[in-house]
């Protein structure tokens, strides 16, 4: 089964035993929590878009291990297009879904490891690569979900790892045994954990020798025995247990971050990617957060229902016409399509590495990413200035559907005569779920710290410009001969 | 006719609203099968925009005739229905044609 429909996917997880908490208590049936499962469905639309011929071409790829069709989120980038087409799957979805389909972060994850267990056999002669690749062919042959946990808890930021008061702030070795290690620590904000079938580990910071014990890679099945999950808020959230569906905003879809513990947990050999080879934590590190940077792709899609939303409440509120509000769209656009840019240009000027993955070019990855940083705040303030006040001060859909109030409610709340009140109600939900509801956690503070936060970006586009080549063209055009240093 | 879709990240257009059209408005001329089948004569790319990015290759040999917007789709339907098309095509042969 190299690609699974949304419906197995859905079975599938029912067969997990995840440990799960939220709101203090056991989650027992995850599947069909009110609260979680619009994000299980985001992620089934993963499963269900690359099953639709009018989406497959971009949905999915050849598998470079066995030839067959396989879901895109499992592939290892073989070419340009490869990474092209990443990005473009990122746009669909995110248009699709209006929120984070979580799947990017393990896809990234897999493509990351694809090349640094490549490199660290190729200095050491270890066998990591061939572990990798075994464990890559289970995961496409099954239609995996991956969640790609890199972020530790970090403590004190200022502290290396091996610093920290408590050890366990950085996921670390505590014992090795013969048929395996024993890991400690915890994994936060991790993205649709519960919704996957396995978790794989990277280090979260480049790391020196005395660091060796927290520099670990390895996969796990989500429901491996000692891996907790405490399910993270989300603002809004227990609108999902309300009766109506109005003030959710999005009807279908959703996220979530979980903090994910791993008391004592035991992984096999052949499920560790790395193990103390402390001088490539940084390269899967720079690896991963490149092709995640990426991934922010997701981004404009969910900026282009943001900007569909803010048209369609401007022409129900009459303004549509007004130049200020066709300016404000347009400038929604230009800054959606520079955001689109930047991940179509660090794509198709990758490279092959020597592992064969293709992979996308680091300054411009960083660059997007930076961009993705601001501009859907941007966006998000022009959606909100259109929409006017009252997506922050509509009563409920309950009040709207009561007997004794509803009928001021539709009264007073209608604006084009030709659009029910109700419809003019969804749209500004929608507009405040993605910039400050329960998408909002996805469109703007993954936004912001999601594969790092600005300033990881700008340290590695401060290394990766080439300063000295920028002088010399200055220098030669107003004459200035090269200084004899 | 297969019908090979571009994945559709920001299309112009609605494709699979478009596709129907065509499949409506050609009624019996012509018959859409899945890019894998086997007796594939012709494909009909349907690209979201000019960038055309769906991939062909599984198609060497095979005439192509890719839209990538609305009139490119009215076009297509006008010729079929004026029955130049496939003739000029080669699908069809004027001495087999048992339709007009
Ligand atoms: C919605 C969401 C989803 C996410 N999903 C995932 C996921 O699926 N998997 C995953 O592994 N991670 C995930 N992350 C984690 C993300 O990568 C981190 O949030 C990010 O790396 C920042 O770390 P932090 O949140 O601990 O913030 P902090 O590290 O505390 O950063 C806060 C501020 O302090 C600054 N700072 C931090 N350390 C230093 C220092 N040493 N010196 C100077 N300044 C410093 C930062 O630049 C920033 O301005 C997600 C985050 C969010 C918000």
């Amino acid at each position: 089964m190299a690609i699974m429909n949304a419906g197995q996917y859905e079975e599938s997880l029912r067969k997990l035993n995840l440990v799960v908490y939220m709101f203090g208590k056991r989650v027992k049936n995850v599947v069909d929590n009110p609260i979680i499962r619009p994000s299980m469905s985001a992620v089934a639309a993963t499963y269900e878009l690359a099953n639709k011929p009018e989406h497959e071409d971009i949905m999915t790829a050849t598998s470079h291990l066995t030839g067959k069709k396989i879901n895109r989120f499992c592939h290892i980038h073989q070419s340009l297009d490869d990474l092209v087409k990443k990005s473009k799957m990122g746009r669909l979805l995110g248009a699709y879904t209006g929120c984070c389909f979580q799947r990017c972060v393990g896809m990234d994850s897999l493509n990351a490891l694809s090349i640094v267990t490549f490199d660290i056999d190729a200095k050491y002669g270890t066998e990591y690569n061939k572990r990798f690749l075994k464990y890559l062919e289970y995961v496409q042959e099954n239609d995996l979900t991956c969640d790609g946990a890199m972020t530790d808890p970090k403590g004190d930021r200022g502290r290396a790892p091996h610093q920290q008061s408590d050890p366990d702030m950085f996921m670390h070795v505590v014992e090795e045994r013969k048929d395996g290690i024993v890991v400690r620590g915890a994994k936060a904000h991790q993205t649709g954990a519960l919704n996957s079938h396995e978790i794989i580990i990277m280090p979260t910071i480049s790391m020196r020798e005395e660091d060796k014990d927290y520099a670990i890679s390895f996969a796990l099945p989500s429901d491996a025995k000692g891996i907790v999950y405490i399910m993270g808020r989300q603002s809004c959230d227990t609108r999902k247990l309300e009766k109506g569906t109005i003030d959710r905003g999005n009807q279908f879809y959703g996220g979530h971050e979980a903090l994910v513990v791993f008391d004592n947990v035991f992984v096999p050999w052949e499920r560790v990617f790395m193990y103390k080879e402390y001088e490539f934590a940084g390269s899967l590190v720079e690896k991963f957060a490149s092709y995640h940077r990426q991934s922010y792709a997701c981004k404009v899609g969910v900026g282009d229902v943001l900007i569909g939303a803010a048209q369609t409440i401007a022409e129900y509120n009459g303004v549509q016409k007004a130049s200020h509000i066709k300016d404000k769209i347009i400038e929604m656009n230009h800054l959606n399509e520079t955001l689109y840019c930047g991940c179509i240009a660090c794509a198709s000027q990758g490279h092959k590495e020597p592992s064969g993955t293709y992979y996308v070019n680091t300054l411009l990855a960083n660059v997007h990413k930076q961009n993705v940083t601001r501009f859907p705040y941007e966006i998000s303030r022009l959606a909100q200035d259109i929409a006017g006040g009252l997506m922050v001060t509509l009563p409920s859909e309950e009040d709207f559907k009561s007997t004794d109030v509803g009928k001021w409610v539709e009264k007073y709340y209608k604006a084009n005569p030709n659009v029910p009140t109700e419809n003019r109600m969804r749209i500004l939900r929608l507009i405040e779920n993605i910039t400050l509801g329960t998408a909002a956690v996805g469109y703007l503070t993954e936004s912001m710290h999601g594969a790092g936060s600005p300033q990881a970006q700008r340290i590695m586009i401060s290394r990766q410009v080439n300063l000295k080549e920028k002088q010399r063209s200055a220098k030669r055009l107003c004459g200035i001969e090269e200084e004899v240093k | 006719m297969a019908l090979k879709y571009c994945g559709g990240c920001n299309p112009l257009y609605n494709r699979v609203a478009v596709v129907k059209h065509i499949e409506k408005a050609c009624g019996d001329l012509i018959e859409f099968v899945n890019p894998e089948h086997r007796d594939v004569v012709f494909v009909l790319a349907v690209q979201g925009c000019k960038v055309a990015c769906a991939d062909l290759t599984q198609f060497k040999g095979i005439p192509i005739r890719i839209i990538t917007c609305v009139e490119d789709a009215e076009r297509l339907v006008n010729e079929i229905i004026e029955n130049n098309f496939l003739y000029e095509k080669g699908v069809r042969s004027q001495n087999s044609e048992s339709r007009s």
